[in-house]
């Protein structure tokens, strides 16, 4: 029995390659024959970690095909042609009416994920979902085969590396409040409404404060355009700093210097960024929406509608108010254990185990 | 670990922004123009036609009056410029209002013929296949 990995695109560094090769290392660590196929491979991919989907050899009924969905792609409805069982990973697919006026591309790729996510849903014989919210995604979408929660396997030794100290040293014990958000600059991840907050916590709270937005905005150049005209029309544009692409070590840099995670975002199918922020020790202030409030699991403080002159009251009295702030630091520590990596593989393997049993039973 | 009461901190922040009398008005990003950069599929796309009426319904009217911030000097010289502008700026504003109201009706009788079209053609298709059938 082989137990091989699918999907369309493999990247270094974004959740989905991250969760991929992790699980890789699991299946070979517990003596799987495993391998990991995808229709487009990083450059920084590890040489032989993964190869093209076209080197797939022909698979047998008694074979696992774990398949990653994340995006539209032909793979989605070339899926069932595969021999074997097939177990879906679902990290969810942006709901394409956000890159409406951004990006075609995007816009299409999404509403075809979607389209192919709903085609597998009688094809799949298990699901393993990121979040409650992407296993109620997948029941909407007529899925009936057991669907179990697991959380992705997150790299946290990586974070423990050293941070750009040229940045750190910059942003740094200068006076300054730094307020941080993580992630592609997307619209729904909806930047803008982070810049809003901001603006009202810069102008009636801190002058002394910038907003750092950390991410790539690559594909989404509009969008940038408009969130940096924005800042500039609220009189804002030297507090907010666009980092765009950077590196590993700069992104360490970035939440080493920061006060405080603001996350406004309306579509997420985990957010990473939030277990980064609790790991990094930095209190978390987020939008309730989506998986949000499952990933915090009752950490962080959730808001519940999007007030910027509020927000901004709610981060000036997290970060003056040393008591609450302990208390949602204490909060997100704990919720953090639930994501250890041996928490979270030891639970895949399980999964996986219960699965091949069961179906071996049938 | 001290849970802590969400609603109780949201109401004394509320009653510290009344307290000190503070304003929430302040500039949209909905204000904020998208530009032209997404040239659209090379090829007719139903979806993307209706998302595109969508999007015209939602911004067929242009707001004359703009809420601007920033230095209350410069704000102040904007609002004096944009009174003196007015009895031109107004007018005009009206005009192209309406004319894109007109556009905004266009866009939607051209969705109403192509869903129309679409439903005709579906049902030409099922008669078809019927005729087919009986001929076989």
């Amino acid at each position: 029995m082989r137990v091989i990995q699918l999907l369309t695109t493999i990247s270094y560094g974004d959740a989905v390659g991250n969760d991929v090769l992790a699980m890789d290392a699991s299946l070979k660590k517990a003596g799987y024959d495993t391998c990991i196929y995808a229709e487009n491979i990083g450059k920084r991919i590890p040489s032989g970690a993964a190869k093209h989907v076209s080197k797939m050899p022909e698979t047998d009924d008694g074979d696992v095909i774990i398949y990653h969905l994340s995006t539209g792609t032909d793979l989605n409805y070339r899926l069932p042609e595969y021999r074997g069982k097939k177990i879906l990973v679902y990290h969810n697919v942006t709901p394409h009416t956000y890159f409406s006026g951004y990006s075609q591309i995007a816009w299409q790729l999404c509403r075809d994920g979607r389209n192919g996510a709903r085609f597998l849903a009688d094809k799949i014989d298990y699901c393993l979902a990121d979040s409650e919210y992407n296993k109620e995604e997948l029941c909407e979408m007529g899925y009936r085969c057991r669907i179990d929660v697991l959380p992705i396997l997150i790299p946290f030794d990586d974070y423990r590396k050293e941070p750009n100290r040229k940045t750190l040293e910059h942003y740094s014990n200068d006076g300054y409040t730094n307020i941080i958000f993580t992630g592609r600059i997307a619209p729904n991840k909806c930047q803008e409404d982070v810049i809003a907050a901001f603006c009202q916590y810069h102008r009636y709270y801190n002058e002394k404060s910038r907003l750092m937005l950390v991410g790539n905005y690559e594909g989404m150049e509009s969008y940038h355009e408009r969130l940096v005209k924005y800042a500039e029309m609220l009189g804002i544009k030297e507090s907010v700093i666009f980092t765009g692409h950077i590196g590993f070590d700069e992104i360490l840099a970035y939440y080493r210097a920061a006060d405080l995670f603001l996350c406004m975002s309306e579509h997420e199918g985990f957010c990473v960024p939030l277990a980064e922020a609790m790991f990094f020790d930095i209190p978390i202030v987020a939008f309730d929406s989506s998986a949000i409030a499952y990933t915090l699991g009752g950490s962080g403080f959730l808001l519940k509608k999007k007030d910027p002159l509020e927000t901004a009251g709610v981060i000036d009295h997290i970060l003056k108010n040393d008591s609450i702030r302990d208390s949602i630091l204490q909060g997100q520590k704990a919720r953090l254990e639930d994501f250890r990596h041996e928490v979270i593989e030891e639970r895949f393997l399980a999964c996986l185990k219960d699965f091949i049993g069961d179906d071996n039973e049938k | 670990m001290e849970q802590i009461n969400v609603e109780e901190i949201m109401d004394q922040i509320r009653r510290e922004i009344k307290e000190k009398g503070l304003s929430s008005e302040m500039l949209s990003f909905d204000d904020i123009s998208m530009g032209g950069s997404d040239k659209g599929p090379s090829e007719f796309d139903l979806a993307y036609f209706e998302d595109k009426i969508n999007q015209v319904n939602q911004g067929y009217f242009v707001p004359v009056i703009r809420f601007y911030s920033g230095n209350p000097i410069k704000v102040l010289i904007k609002k004096i410029i944009r009174k003196i502008n007015s009895c031109y700026i107004v007018p005009i504003m009206a005009d192209q209002n309406k004319y894109n109201e007109t556009l905004m009706h266009v866009a939607n009788q051209m969705e109403l013929y192509i869903e129309q079209n679409e439903k005709e053609k579906e049902a030409l298709k099922k008669r078809i296949e019927e005729l087919e059938r009986e001929k076989a």
